[in-house]
C-alpha cells in the first residue's frame, strides 16, 4: 500500500521556506438561499490577507436539511470553492457532525480542481480521514510536514460502531456531554500504524498537525488551565468535546511528532494553548447562518518554517482586522 | 506455562493490593486461604501492588503468601507499588514468574511495561477466551519520563481530583488491537477477552457517576484514582465488541462494577476489604464478592 494517496496538487514549502496553513470552520449553509454572500466575501478577505498555502475547512460546511437537493449542494460547493479556485489556492475539508447528518459525499468538494479532500482508506468509517504530505521547497520526495485530517462523525456513530443499541443513555459526568461524535479509536490506530510505517520508510519521524471538526477531550484542558497552558484567544462557550476518548491524544504524545491539533465545532472559541507539548486550538466560526460572533470570526493560522518546522507560529486571524472586512463584517442585529 | 485448561465455566479469583510485608504476610496469607476455600477458583490473579514497600527478600514473601494455593495456577500483573518498592521491577518480575504454579502467559514484546501478557483459556481443546493483562506502570512521572521533553508540561487533570496517574498507554492499546486481530484471524472467529490491570481507566470513573445508566452495583467510598491521560483502551475494547470486562484495582475501598458500552467495568476492593470471584465462559460473566 502506498504511504500517501496520489494528490492532484503537490503541497510544498514556498520559495521562502514557509508553509502557511489557514484553518476555518462552521459555515453552516443557509436554509433560505443557496449561499450567503457574506461568507464568500469573508473567504476572499481572509485569503487576500493571509495568502495561505492550504485553506482548510474544518467541518460543518452544511447544516441539517439546509441543502435539500444534490443540485443545490453542488451550487453551494461551487460557491464556497470559488474564492480558492479563482486564486489557485489549494484547499481541503473534513466533515463535521452536521455534514454527516446530511451525508455529504466528499466527491462533491473534491471535484473542484484545487480541492484535495479525499475519503481516505476504505476500511475507515466516514467521509474523510486522510493524510496530506507537505514537501520541501527543493522538490525532495521526503515530506517535511504531515497534515492528518480526521472525520469526527456525528452523535451516535460511535455507539453504532460498538454495537450499542440506541438510545445509549450514557452522559459523561466528567466531560459533561452525552455522545456527540468524535474521532473513533479505529482512526487513532490508523494514525499510529501509518505514522510508524512512515518512520520505517524514511528512518525518522516527520512532524505533523491533526485537523478535525469535533475537538479532542484534551482540548478542554486548555481553558481550564489557562495559565499553565499559556492560553491565548477567547473562550465564550464550553468545549463541545466527546464523551468517549479514543486515545488519539495519547497516540500523538507517544509518537512525539504532532505539533498541534486544530478543531472547529465551537463557534465562539478561538483559544490555543499547550498541553504536554502539543498545541490544542479551536478556530471559531466563519459562517453567518448560525450562532457566532462578528467579533471572533476568522481562522487559525499556523506558519511553518522549513528550517525548523517544530518552531511554528500560531495565531487566530480575526476577520475584523483584515483589510476590506469593514464593509460587510457586521450582520444585521447582534451576535447570537 | 502460558495457557490454562479448564472445564465448563472458569472461576477466577481476582485480588489486588496484598501489600506484603514480613510482619503481615502470615495474616494476609490466611486471608487468601479463606478466600480460596470459599471460591474454589481455577485461577488466581494478583492484580498489582502485591509488593509495594521495600522488601529484603521478595521471594520469601511471595512463597509465604502463596502457600494456600497448593498447586493452583496463578498469575499476576504489576501495579504502581511494584515500581515503587525499591526492587528493580525486572528482577521482581523474574522472582514472581519463578514461583511454582505461575502462568506468565504470552508476553508482549517491544511495548511499554513488563507484565503485558495474554493467557489463552482452553476448554474442549480450543481457546474459549483470552485473559489479557496490562502493566499500568508507575503512579507518577513515568509517562512524562518516557516521552517528555523540555517544555512539555505536566498538568493536574481537572476532570478528576487526583494528581497525575499513569495507566494503559496507547502503545499497549495498539498491541491489543493488532494482537487481537491476529489471534481472531488465526482462530477463524472473534475471540472474547477479559482485561485485567491495576490502574482503572477514566471510563471506570464514569460508572459511579452514571449509576442508573451504567447499572452500578457496589460501593463508591473514595474518589477515583484513574489514569490521567486516556490511552484509549476503553474505547478500543468497546469498538472491538469482543471484550467482556475490564477489571481493575488500585483504589483501596471502592468496590463496584457496572456496564459501559456493552462491557462490564469494575474496580475491585483491596485485599484487606475483599476480593472477587469472576465466573465466565468468555461471554457470560458474573461477579461474586468474597468478603473477609
Amino acid at each position: 500500500m502506498e504511504l500517501f494517496e496520489e494528490s492532484k496538487i503537490r503541497l510544498s514549502f514556498d520559495g521562502r521556506g514557509e508553509f502557511r496553513l489557514l484553518c476555518v470552520s462552521d459555515y453552516h449553509a443557509p436554509e433560505d438561499r443557496d449561499w450567503d454572500e457574506r461568507l464568500i466575501r469573508a473567504e476572499e478577505v481572509l485569503l487576500d490577507a493571509v495568502h495561505p498555502d492550504l485553506f482548510m475547512i474544518l467541518g460543518d460546511l452544511t447544516h441539517n436539511g439546509a441543502l435539500d437537493s444534490r443540485d443545490r449542494l453542488i451550487r453551494y460547493a461551487a460557491a464556497i470553492a470559488g474564492p480558492m479556485e479563482a486564486r489557485g489556492i489549494p484547499w481541503a475539508h473534513v466533515p463535521g457532525n452536521h455534514d454527516r447528518e446530511e451525508g455529504i459525499p466528499t466527491e462533491v468538494f473534491g471535484a473542484h480542481p484545487h480541492c484535495l479532500s479525499v475519503r481516505g482508506p476504505a476500511d475507515l468509517p466516514g467521509y474523510g480521514t486522510y493524510l496530506l504530505p507537505v514537501y520541501p521547497s527543493d522538490g525532495g520526495d521526503e515530506p517535511a510536514l504531515l497534515l492528518w485530517a480526521f472525520d469526527s462523525h456525528r452523535g451516535g456513530v460511535w455507539g453504532w460502531e460498538c454495537g450499542i443499541p440506541e438510545p445509549w443513555e450514557f452522559r459523561s459526568q466528567t466531560t459533561g456531554f452525552d455522545h456527540g461524535g468524535g474521532v473513533l479509536h479505529r482512526q487513532a490506530l490508523w494514525y499510529w500504524q501509518t505514522d510508524r510505517r512512515i518512520e520505517e520508510t524514511f528512518g525518522h519521524r516527520i512532524p505533523g498537525v491533526m485537523l478535525m471538526h469535533i475537538p479532542l477531550t484534551e482540548h478542554r484542558l486548555i481553558p481550564t488551565n489557562p495559565s499553565l497552558t499559556g492560553m491565548t484567544g477567547e473562550l465564550e462557550e464550553s468545549c463541545g468535546i466527546p464523551s468517549v476518548n479514543p486515545g488519539l491524544f495519547a497516540a500523538a504524545y507517544e509518537r512525539g511528532d504532532i505539533l498541534a491539533v486544530v478543531a472547529g465545532h465551537d463557534h465562539i472559541n478561538t483559544f490555543a494553548g499547550r498541553y504536554m507539548g502539543i498545541e490544542l486550538s479551536e478556530d471559531g466560526s466563519l459562517g453567518y447562518d448560525v450562532y457566532g460572533s462578528d467579533h471572533l470570526r476568522g481562522g487559525r493560522l499556523l506558519t511553518f518554517r522549513e528550517n525548523d518546522v517544530r518552531a511554528f507560529a500560531s495565531e487566530h486571524v480575526y476577520l475584523k482586522n483584515c483589510p476590506g472586512a469593514a464593509d460587510f463584517l457586521f450582520r444585521e442585529g447582534h451576535d447570537d | 506455562m502460558t495457557e490454562l485448561h479448564f472445564e465448563g465455566e472458569c472461576r477466577i479469583l481476582l485480588l489486588h493490593s496484598a501489600r506484603l510485608t514480613p510482619e503481615t504476610v502470615e495474616e494476609t496469607s490466611a486471608r487468601l486461604g479463606a478466600m480460596i476455600a470459599s471460591a474454589s477458583p481455577d485461577l488466581v490473579i494478583l492484580d498489582g501492588d502485591t509488593i509495594s514497600s521495600p522488601a529484603a527478600d521478595p521471594r520469601a514473601l511471595l512463597d509465604a503468601f502463596l502457600v494456600p494455593l497448593s498447586g493452583l495456577p496463578w498469575t499476576y500483573t504489576f501495579g504502581d507499588g511494584e515500581y515503587k518498592c525499591g526492587t528493580d521491577p525486572r528482577a521482581l518480575d523474574r522472582i514472581f514468574s519463578s514461583v511454582p504454579g505461575c502462568i506468565v502467559g504470552e508476553r508482549a514484546e517491544g511495548i511499554d511495561g513488563i507484565t503485558n501478557a495474554v493467557i489463552p483459556m482452553i476448554a474442549e481443546g480450543t481457546v474459549q477466551f483470552l485473559i489479557r493483562l496490562f502493566d499500568t506502570h508507575r503512579e507518577t512521572t513515568g509517562y512524562e519520563r518516557d516521552y517528555g521533553s523540555p517544555g512539555r508540561s505536566r498538568l493536574p487533570y481537572p476532570l478528576y481530583s487526583h494528581h497525575y496517574m499513569d495507566g494503559v498507554r496507547f502503545c499497549q492499546t495498539a498491541w491489543f488491537d493488532e494482537d487481537h486481530a491476529r489471534r481472531s484471524k488465526e482462530a477463524g472467529h472473534a475471540l472474547r477477552e477479559l482485561f485485567v490491570f491495576h490502574t482503572p481507566t477514566p471510563e471506570h470513573a464514569e460508572i459511579p457517576l452514571n449509576q442508573a445508566a451504567c447499572r452500578f452495583d457496589g460501593v463508591f467510598r473514595e474518589d477515583s484514582r484513574c489514569q490521567t491521560v486516556n490511552g484509549g483502551i476503553g474505547c478500543a475494547a468497546a469498538e472491538s465488541r469482543d471484550v467482556s470486562a475490564i477489571l481493575c484495582g488500585h483504589e483501596e475501598t471502592n468496590d463496584y462494577f457496572g456496564t459501559w458500552a456493552g462491557m462490564t467495568l469494575g474496580v475491585l476492593p483491596a485485599l484487606a476489604c475483599g476480593a472477587w470471584l469472576v465466573t465466565t465462559d468468555g461471554t457470560a460473566l458474573s461477579i461474586r464478592r468474597i468478603r473477609n
